[in-house]
Parts: structure tokens; C-alpha cells; sequence
């Protein structure tokens, strides 16, 4: 497993969204989509939303929240850390994945699907924010 | 280097002579003893080949316990629950379809919510079926649709003038019945759209980004069986070998888009079947050559390719070239179906307003199929399209 335990999941992935939000490319183009997306991790478990239909309290683009929630995603997504990790590193052919049930998607799927092109700068910042963490090659 | 296929196509194909439908008690037997639900439309509810078929279900010992024959050109969400509905205070345990797509698809979204519970719009997505379905049996009506042995329904939810995708391999139909005789009593106008709605899926399945080997060969097989059989299938006497043969050909088309799926041209089609309500065929008719003269600049070899395989053009020195001829091949045939039976050749001429083309943009747009596109298109590009066929 990349995340040894979901501390270092959220600790990972939650840290590296809570960047990612205040990104003025990225972050306004996910909050104009208004979409409210969730996915849900084994091995190790996590669940990470993100809610762009409203303020962020932080005064990002959009809400980062780790752990269960209340709140009901338009789409929810389902695969194992690992698979996530690579999707962040950009290695992940998503059609395929998809059809592989590597990941499962309910929801309107085209609508986060959309969003594709305006994250691919986030592929890169991913890998540059797991090396400034010392982790450039976690799966050690 | 293709990144990952797979080819899983697992309805049982049966076809045959003209009346196979009469003579269908062997392929149903396994049905035995089952309470049928049928979907289909007013009008084909009344057509002798329906007798024959309720003949067979007797004769194999299958009770027909409901029939539903109200399903509109574009289904939605309400339709399908107003079915679920009468088949479950029928204690329906099979579903037949004969129809259409529209017939199918409802067919297959029905298949869900009486196995599965709640409503329609809780199952959008991919693979997210949990229980087996029923068995599901379908006759399809048209030569275009190909939803026959595809594992994905489209369903129109008229709240917001979206369609909902239901995607997941439990979707394929148990059986499809290819029976020459529904073709030959359609109007030539239905035959012309729907085999340029199964050009489509094929040239679309052909180009597309999860393309492969596999799914080529069905693409390729159903183009130039279209290409070869669509002229004599539209004259007024004559037909039936050439509309049997693009019977299978949609059939064919379908194996093929179930695999790569399909592409921008759909996206458009989609967004032109939900806020102007033009039929799928017709919307797919329109935009074809728009959304292939799009694509060439990222994929003219891929086009090349099949314009060479389906047999619409020699190979030439210059692959450019050759996707280009291919293109004006397509729209030759195109335009030949278009004139011998009036369907449209521009929006306008379909009803579409210049006032519409705003929501035809966000509704393109957002529609799943541009995922697998080749190339990816901005707002502006999918406008300039609309912008070009909207009167010619």
C-alpha cells in the first residue's frame, strides 16, 4: 500500500487538496462547475469530498473535507488509495479504470469527467508536493 | 501502443428468415415458465410480426403477464417508473422489448429499478449494479440502434432536459432477435436515419480513444455493409435483402460501440435529441460529417483506415487526403439518403431554432460520449459546427 494508514491518507491527499483549492486556475474551474464530488478509499480507508457549490470558510475555490460528512455528493467515486495515487501522478488511463472497476463512479460521471483537462496541472504539482514531503517515491 | 482493451460481448445473437419471430419457441424455451413484461410503442404493438412473437412466447410457455405500449420517440425517467410500476403489480420476472431504442433502453432502465429498488436517476454511472436482472429478450425494430447487445441506456430526464447514462456489463441483453420481417414495413425515412445513426456508431467506435482491434473488426464489417446496402434498401420494392443485411449491420455497429463507445458526434446528437427533440437517427445524420471533418485533424489515419476497410474509398499516397475523401464519401451517401426520403439536411429544416444553440452547446458539452473523443473540442468549436449545419 502507498498510504501506510489513513492518517497518512488524509495526511497525503487531504493536505495536498487543501493547496490545490486555492489555485487560481485549477480552483476557479472547479468552483464554476459548482459540482460536489466524493471519493471513497480502501486499503488504507478515507473519504475526501470536495464541495465547490459554495463558500469555502478558508477562502479557497472550493471545501475540502476528509472524513464522513453529512454533506451528498452529485458524484461519488470509489477505488483504492493506491489507484488514487497514481490518478494524482497522471497515471491512470481513466476510461479504462472505469471500465476495469478499478474505479466505480455513480452519479452524473461526465460532469467531474469535465474537469479532466483544467486538473492536469495538478499531475505535476503532485509529484513536486510528495518530493518537497520526502516522499517522491512513497511506494518505498 | 494501445493502453488496455477487452472484448466482452455475451447476448446470444439469433436471426434468420423473414417470420423468425413466429418460429422463436426454442430460443425462448429457456424462459419456460416465466411471467413476461413487454415494452413497446403504440404503433408496432399492432404490427402482425407482435402475434407472432406472443405465438412463440405461448408455444415456449411463457405467460405474457403485462404489456406496455406507450413508450415515446425519447423515453425518461417518468416512462420508465410508469412501467417498473405495471410490471411489478404484475409479478413480470422477464422483460421483452420490441422496439426501437428508445423501446430498449426503457427496457434495460425498467430492468433496474424492478431489481434494484428506489428511483432511475439513483443508478447514473458506470458499474455500479449490484444485483442480477432479469432476463432480458429484444426485438429491435429499427437498423440503427444496436442498444440490442450494448450495455449502456440512455433515458431522458425531462426535469432539467438531460439524459441520463446508465452504464454496466449486467445491462446487455439475455437474447437479441434479429427478424428481417419488422424492417420491411418501416417507412423509408426511419430506414435512412436509423442506418445513419449505425454509420455513426461505427465510424465512431472506428476513431475513437478506446478503439482496438477487436471492436475494429465489427466497425468495419457494419460501415461497409451500410455503405453497400443503404441505397437499395430505401427503394420502394426490393429491399429486404439489403435492409436485412443493415439489420445486422446495426446489430454489428453495436458490438463495436459497446467496446470503444462513441463520440462528438453523439454528444451533439444527445444535446439535439434533448432540447429540440430531433430524432437520433436524424440528430446523428446531421452531424456526422461535421463532427468526422473535426476529428481528421487529430485522427486522419484512423479515418483514412476505415474509409479504405469499409471499401468507401481506395488508399491513396496521402493519408490526409484519403480521410478527406473518405469524409466526402460519407457525405455522398448521406445526402443520397437525405434526398430519396426527405429527411433533414440542416437544422432548420429538423426545427432547430438559432435561439436553441446556447443550450445545445452546454447540453454537447457536458455529454459523456466527448470523453472518448479523439479530439477535444471547446464550447466554440461544438458551436461552430452547430453554426455550419444550422441552414446550410
Amino acid at each position: 500500500m502507498i498510504f501506510r494508514n489513513s492518517d497518512e491518507l488524509y495526511d497525503i491527499l487531504g493536505t495536498f487538496f487543501n493547496q490545490l483549492k486555492f489555485d487560481e486556475e485549477m480552483g476557479k474551474q472547479i468552483r464554476n462547475s459548482k459540482i460536489i464530488v466524493q471519493w471513497e478509499y480502501s486499503d488504507p480507508p478515507g473519504i475526501v469530498t470536495i464541495d465547490a457549490s459554495g463558500d469555502d470558510p478558508d477562502g479557497g475555490f472550493y471545501q475540502v473535507i476528509l472524513g464522513p460528512t453529512d454533506i451528498k455528493p452529485e458524484v461519488y467515486m470509489t477505488m483504492k488509495a493506491d489507484i488514487a495515487h497514481e490518478f494524482w501522478l497522471g497515471k491512470v488511463n481513466l476510461l479504462a479504470a472505469l471500465s476495469r472497476r478499478q474505479i466505480v463512479a455513480k452519479g452524473p460521471i461526465p460532469k467531474a469527467l469535465k474537469l479532466l483537462p483544467a486538473i492536469k496541472p495538478a499531475y505535476s504539482r503532485y509529484a513536486e508536493f510528495l518530493a518537497e514531503r520526502g516522499r517522491a517515491d512513497p511506494s518505498v | 501502443m494501445i493502453d488496455f482493451f477487452q472484448f466482452y460481448s455475451p447476448t446470444r445473437i439469433v436471426g434468420g428468415k423473414p417470420g423468425l419471430l413466429g418460429q422463436l419457441a426454442p430460443e425462448l424455451a429457456p424462459f419456460a415458465g416465466l411471467r413476461a413484461g413487454i415494452v413497446t410503442d403504440p404503433v408496432l404493438g399492432t404490427m402482425i410480426y407482435f402475434r407472432s412473437l406472443e405465438t412463440s412466447l405461448a408455444e415456449a410457455g411463457i405467460e405474457v403477464a403485462a404489456v406496455y405500449q406507450d413508450v415515446p420517440q425519447d423515453s425518461d425517467v417518468d416512462v420508465v417508473h410508469a412501467v417498473r410500476d405495471l410490471f411489478a403489480a404484475n409479478r413480470c420476472d422477464m422483460i421483452i422489448a420490441v422496439g426501437g431504442g428508445s423501446v430498449i433502453d426503457t427496457a434495460k432502465a425498467v430492468n433496474i429499478v424492478m431489481t434494484h429498488g428506489g428511483e432511475l436517476r439513483d443508478y447514473q454511472g458506470a458499474h455500479i449494479l449490484t444485483e442480477t436482472l432479469l432476463p432480458l429478450v429484444v426485438v429491435p425494430t429499427t437498423v440503427g440502434t444496436g442498444s440490442e447487445v450494448t450495455m449502456v441506456a440512455v433515458i431522458a430526464d425531462s426535469q432539467d432536459k438531460r439524459k441520463l447514462t446508465l452504464l454496466d456489463h449486467r445491462l446487455s441483453p439475455t437474447l437479441a432477435v434479429l427478424d428481417p420481417q419488422v424492417t420491411f414495413s418501416l417507412p423509408p425515412k426511419l430506414v435512412a436515419a436509423t442506418a445513419m445513426d449505425a454509420l455513426t456508431h461505427a465510424l465512431e467506435a472506428y476513431i475513437d480513444l478506446e478503439h482496438s482491434p477487436f471492436g475494429d473488426l465489427w466497425a468495419v464489417a457494419a460501415a461497409d455493409m451500410i455503405r453497400d446496402n443503404l441505397a437499395t434498401a430505401l427503394q420502394p420494392e426490393g429491399f429486404a435483402e439489403a435492409r436485412t443485411r443493415l439489420q445486422w449491420a446495426s446489430t454489428m455497429a453495436g458490438i463495436a460501440f459497446n467496446h470503444s463507445m462513441v463520440g462528438i458526434v453523439h454528444a451533439m446528437a444527445h444535446a439535439l435529441g434533448a432540447v429540440a427533440k430531433i430524432p437520433h437517427g436524424v440528430a446523428n445524420s446531421l452531424m456526422l460529417t461535421e463532427g468526422l471533418q473535426f476529428n481528421s485533424e487529430e485522427v486522419a489515419d484512423r479515418i483514412a483506415d476505415i474509409g479504405v476497410r469499409a471499401g468507401f474509398v481506395k488508399a491513396m499516397v496521402d493519408t490526409s487526403a484519403t480521410a478527406q475523401a473518405t469524409i466526402a464519401a460519407v457525405a455522398a451517401l448521406r445526402a443520397t439518403a437525405c434526398r430519396s426520403t426527405g429527411i433533414p439536411e440542416t437544422l432548420v429544416q429538423a426545427g432547430v431554432r438559432r435561439d436553441q444553440l446556447p443550450l445545445l452547446v452546454e447540453r454537447a458539452c457536458e455529454d459523456g460520449s466527448l470523453l472518448y473523443n479523439p479530439r477535444q473540442a471547446t464550447d466554440d468549436d461544438i458551436l461552430q459546427m452547430f453554426e455550419r449545419v444550422l441552414d446550410g
